[in-house]
């Protein structure tokens, strides 16, 4: 059997409809049947959870978020840009996350209550003492930058991490 | 044309009947058998955990070369798994099934229906048992999963722990000192891991306590929502419990915390069954048959309302109302009963109104051979 609507491919989709009590048969090929969106199972709107997330990242952001975003930075790795990881609250990459790390971090306070992994490391990763010592030098230098470019608040925040960091550390 | 399909009153249906059925489509798998811990309570434990691959950009944003790409990965590194245990894996291509079957895995709670829609380059893995199961190019592109029936959080666990070990020895996975597990969604950074605890809980709907609990549960770290429908009043009386955060808990913590809270809700659920039956012993009798009435009666049933009636005859088999052999049936009921595995086992293409009276008819023959 051949399809209905282009003639040409074998029909593998068979689709029953019943409209207004009248029942009518259709034998279609897979991409006619795609194309008609005859395909598509999902019922209801799926609204995704993430882009809420999106809307967090707006709420009392610092100075240097809004520059990502007036600036529209781009991830070099994928090319992901503020703009769309605000709309859906997805990053695109690994690099990602060093890249818009100004708007994550406040993000993750406000989602998970803390930004430093505790748990399961993969075989051959660094130790949980080595990691804590390089985003302590990292910090750091981003603290030291912060103060060099005045800004203040991002300053702060930088600082309140390290602390945490610190408390974490001897607790 | 355009104008027959936008009619309001539409029944459709689509199916692709391929050569032969994927082996999972008429499958039982381990977490719809009953004889789980707390099982007259707890329906299944499932652990889940994030991983994504180092190399590739994450799948939201990914193109179609490189989903297939990790899809391809991701079924080599569970062949060399296979290899290293005595673990049967098979590895599922979606755009290589047919739409029936690939609504069946979500029946099954074996994919999620986000799953379905990135279709092109995803795949799901799965162990004989189907205990295990691995969507591959999700919104992260792995997510291992594990399922088992009753309240078992340590043996979803070690089971999750140890599949992901060995994935971890073959594939590259993006991991970062300070935040742990790199995934698309920052909420799921960390360890990745997500606990959930299905419960089936009529005591507490019935006397009028589940609002209140789903608020308070926001406050230690939970979150609580219906399996099938939002809020407090889901169908079939089944939620499902999960730990809210990812990142800066170890995974001890975070399945310590979340079992501490479904051991308080397991609690509360019996005393509220017993009080209950306590006040009004002929009332909850009653209910219970009259369900147990319809079930193996009725000639036709929408999925809907099975649901709320399986949750009484369930509730009358926990409480000794009706034999245990009821509640033996539950879990596969509530799969069997919709409607991509009842027209996979009935093998055949059916509008609404005949998959209403098929659906009561198995009922019917399932309730009737456990009684």
């Amino acid at each position: 059997m051949y399809c209905e609507a282009c003639g040409q491919a074998k029909a593998t989709v068979h689709i029953t409809r019943t409209i207004n009590g009248e029942t009518r048969r259709m034998h279609l090929c897979s991409s006619c049947a795609t194309e008609g969106g005859h395909l598509s199972w999902a019922s209801g709107s799926n609204l995704p959870v993430t882009s809420l997330l999106g809307g967090l990242l707006d709420m009392g952001t610092g100075s240097a978020v809004d520059r990502q975003a007036t600036g529209g930075t781009a991830c070099p790795a994928c090319g992901l840009t503020y703009r769309q990881f605000a709309e859906t609250g997805l990053l695109g990459c690994s690099t990602c996350y060093e890249t818009f790390s100004a708007a994550i971090e406040p993000l993750l306070k406000r989602i998970q209550g803390e930004t430093m992994h505790r748990g399961k490391r993969p075989a051959g990763a660094a130790t949980e003492e080595e990691d804590v010592a390089k985003t302590e030098e990292q910090l750091r230098a981003k603290l030291q930058r912060a103060i060099e470019e005045e800004d203040y608040e991002r300053a702060a925040e930088i600082r309140d991490a390290l602390r945490e960091l610190d408390g974490d550390s001897n607790a | 044309m355009r104008q027959r399909f936008a009619t309001p009153c539409v029944n459709w249906m689509v199916i692709r009947m391929p050569e032969v059925p994927a082996p999972f489509a008429t499958s039982v798998s381990e977490w719809m058998r009953s004889g789980g811990p707390s099982d007259d309570v707890v329906v299944s434990t499932r652990v889940r955990l994030a991983r994504n691959l180092v190399e590739y950009p994450f799948t939201p944003v990914a193109s179609p070369e490189a989903g297939k790409e990790v899809r391809d990965a991701v079924a080599q590194a569970t062949c060399e798994i296979g290899r290293v245990s005595s673990e049967g894996y098979a590895v599922y291509f979606l755009d290589e099934m047919d739409a029936v079957d690939q609504w069946i895995l979500v029946e099954k709670h074996l994919a999620s229906p986000h799953l379905l829609d990135q279709r092109a380059c995803a795949a799901v893995v799965l162990d004989d048992a189907e205990t295990v199961s691995i969507m591959v190019n999700e919104e992260d592109h792995l997510r291992i999963q594990c399922l088992f029936p009753g309240f078992d959080m340590d043996a979803a666990w070690e089971r999750a722990d140890s599949v992901d070990d060995h994935l971890s020895r073959v594939l590259d996975y993006a991991f970062d000192g300070r935040y742990g597990y790199l995934t698309a969604c920052p909420s799921n950074l960390g360890t990745g891991l997500r606990g959930s605890v299905m419960l089936h809980l009529p005591g507490l709907v019935l006397s009028g306590q589940m609002e209140q609990i789903m608020s308070g549960l926001h406050k230690v770290g939970a979150v609580v929502r219906g399996v099938y429908g939002e809020g407090s009043a889901a169908e079939g009386n089944l939620f499902q419990v999960s730990n809210r955060v990812s990142l800066g808990v170890t995974e001890a913590d975070i399945l310590y915390n979340l079992s501490a809270v479904a051991t308080e809700l397991i609690n509360r659920e019996r005393s509220a069954r017993e009080a209950l039956f306590n006040a009004d012993q002929y009332a909850l009798e009653d209910r219970v048959y009259r369900s147990y009435g319809i079930l193996a009666n009725a000639r036709k049933m929408s999925s809907e309302e099975a649901l709320g009636l399986l949750s009484m005859v369930r509730l009358g088999s926990d409480l000794g109302i009706l034999t245990p052999k009821v509640r033996a049936t539950f879990a596969e009921l509530m799969v069997r009963m919709r409607r991509a595995s009842l027209q996979r086992i009935l093998e055949e293409t059916l509008d609404a109104e005949h998959r209403d009276i098929r659906r009561a008819s198995m009922i019917r023959e399932r309730i009737q051979q456990a009684s």
